[in-house]
């Protein structure tokens, strides 16, 4: 039952949440934040840590227990069934913006002319097999490909070091503007907040109560990689060139030339954000079939693997019809969405909590 | 369309027989398949009408 380390819970929020950030979303962090985008993903991550907190005070409450069975008794189950589709939903709608995001990015640079449905179900089949292998193939992963994605995050800025231009470092400081900080520091804390995903494998967990030490050292490895990549993009392409770009991380490294062995990097790099993405995805999938499972009281959860990995399939082929739709959507009512859903354990936490201050005062007042 | 049928018809024959080899009651995974199908085929059909951007923007305003 308790398979999963608290190094590997560890090493896989980093995995997931800078994944996320620096192969998908920085193009929108900078777009929203420019110079004021390390600030923001400070903000971010502070935002984030504060609901994962919450999330993990509610579920340490009950370490042994799976949210989905006790959530009923704190609300009712009118309405825990109900924020549990919310969840759900919410799952499936960042699994489609991750592999919508994904094929457009392939399809524009690796895969030209390959039809997208085509490229979405080949990453879906890798997605479904992670995560009907179970939770423990899931963050075994994670922790394989933790020490490869970090040297290679890092390694970016380094061989990247010749291509900035230094005296626009003077902008993190005369381009001081909180609100646009806060806009970005907003989108930024929907992805930090998918951390609250933690109260759905707390039972998975050893030593579940030191859990929070262990989000706090992957929410500050996240913090330094991707103030280091924000600000090399920054510095290498100018936060106007930056936010203009689809993929500004992919034109950085497109300017890294090692020699004739490889005459770019990207390729090796591209590998390892893909994967990176699918362990992600793969685990968001497990948190849906997870949910089910638990609500329709299912023995076993693989079963439903496979159908809810075609459904998220489908539902990117049906995400959006253009890039503008897209973008209007990503700057519209998805990241209030997002955050709604992250927070639904709060409510929880607040209720869970007044009761729990009623039952011990009439408690004492019985003694 | 078609291919979306055989696929969930190739998934649900293989959990068939992991189902019956665990020595399990097909019925509530065959349920939740088939409304997993049903809704798969739906959004498919729709999908030059009907996108989840909308649905998410409609939910905003």
């Amino acid at each position: 039952m308790k398979v999963i380390t608290q190094s590997q819970l560890m090493k896989y929020f980093a995995v997931h949440v800078f994944a996320t950030i620096i192969a998908i979303f920085i193009g929108f962090v900078m777009n929203k934040g420019g110079f004021n985008a390390p600030l923001a993903v400070l903000l971010g991550a502070v935002l984030g840590l504060m609901i994962t907190f919450i999330a993990f005070r509610l579920a340490i409450r009950r370490p042994d227990e799976h949210f989905v069975d006790y959530g009923k008794a704190i609300l009712s189950k009118w309405v825990h069934y109900p924020l549990l589709l919310i969840i759900v939903i919410n799952n499936i709608v960042v699994i489609s913006i991750n592999l919508w995001e994904l094929q457009d990015f392939l399809t524009q640079f690796y895969l030209i002319r390959t039809p997208s449905w085509l490229v979405v179900s080949a990453c879906c089949v890798c997605i479904a097999y992670t995560a009907r292998f179970g939770i423990k193939s899931v963050f075994r992963t994670a922790e394989g490909v933790f020490f490869l994605a970090v040297f290679g995050m890092l390694l970016i800025p380094l061989l990247i070091g010749q291509n900035m231009q230094w005296f626009m470092i003077r902008g993190f400081v005369t381009q001081f503007d909180f609100s646009q900080a806060w806009d970005a520091g907003v989108f930024l804390c929907s992805i930090f907040g998918e951390m609250t995903l933690l109260i759905f494998i707390i039972p998975y967990v050893q030593h579940a109560q030191k859990s929070m030490k262990s989000i706090l050292f992957s929410t500050i490895t996240i913090v330094v990689i991707v103030i280091v990549h924000a600000s090399t993009l920054i510095l290498t392409l100018g936060p106007e060139m930056a936010k203009n770009l689809n993929f500004p991380e992919l034109e950085v490294i497109r300017l890294i030339k090692s020699g004739s062995f490889l005459e770019t990097f990207d390729p090796a790099l591209i590998a390892l954000w893909l994967l990176s993405i699918f362990v992600k995805l793969s685990f968001n999938i497990f948190i849906v079939a997870h949910v089910v499972s638990h609500v329709f009281k299912l023995k076993h959860y693989k079963p439903i693997v496979f159908p809810i990995t075609a459904l998220a399939c489908v539902s990117t082929i049906c995400l959006a019809y253009s890039h503008s739709q897209y973008n209007t959507l990503m700057n519209g009512g998805m990241v209030n969405l997002i955050l709604f859903a992250e927070s639904i354990p709060l409510i929880y936490f607040v209720v869970d909590s007044i009761k729990r201050y009623f039952t011990n005062k009439g408690m004492g007042e019985q003694l | 369309m078609i291919v979306l049928a055989v696929v969930f018809l190739i998934m649900m024959a293989a959990e068939m027989n992991f189902l019956k080899k665990k020595k399990q009651s097909i019925k509530p995974y065959f349920i939740i398949t088939a409304v997993l199908f049903i809704l798969c085929e739906v959004m498919f059909y729709f999908r030059d009408t009907f996108q989840i951007a909308m649905l998410v923007q409609m939910m905003q305003k």
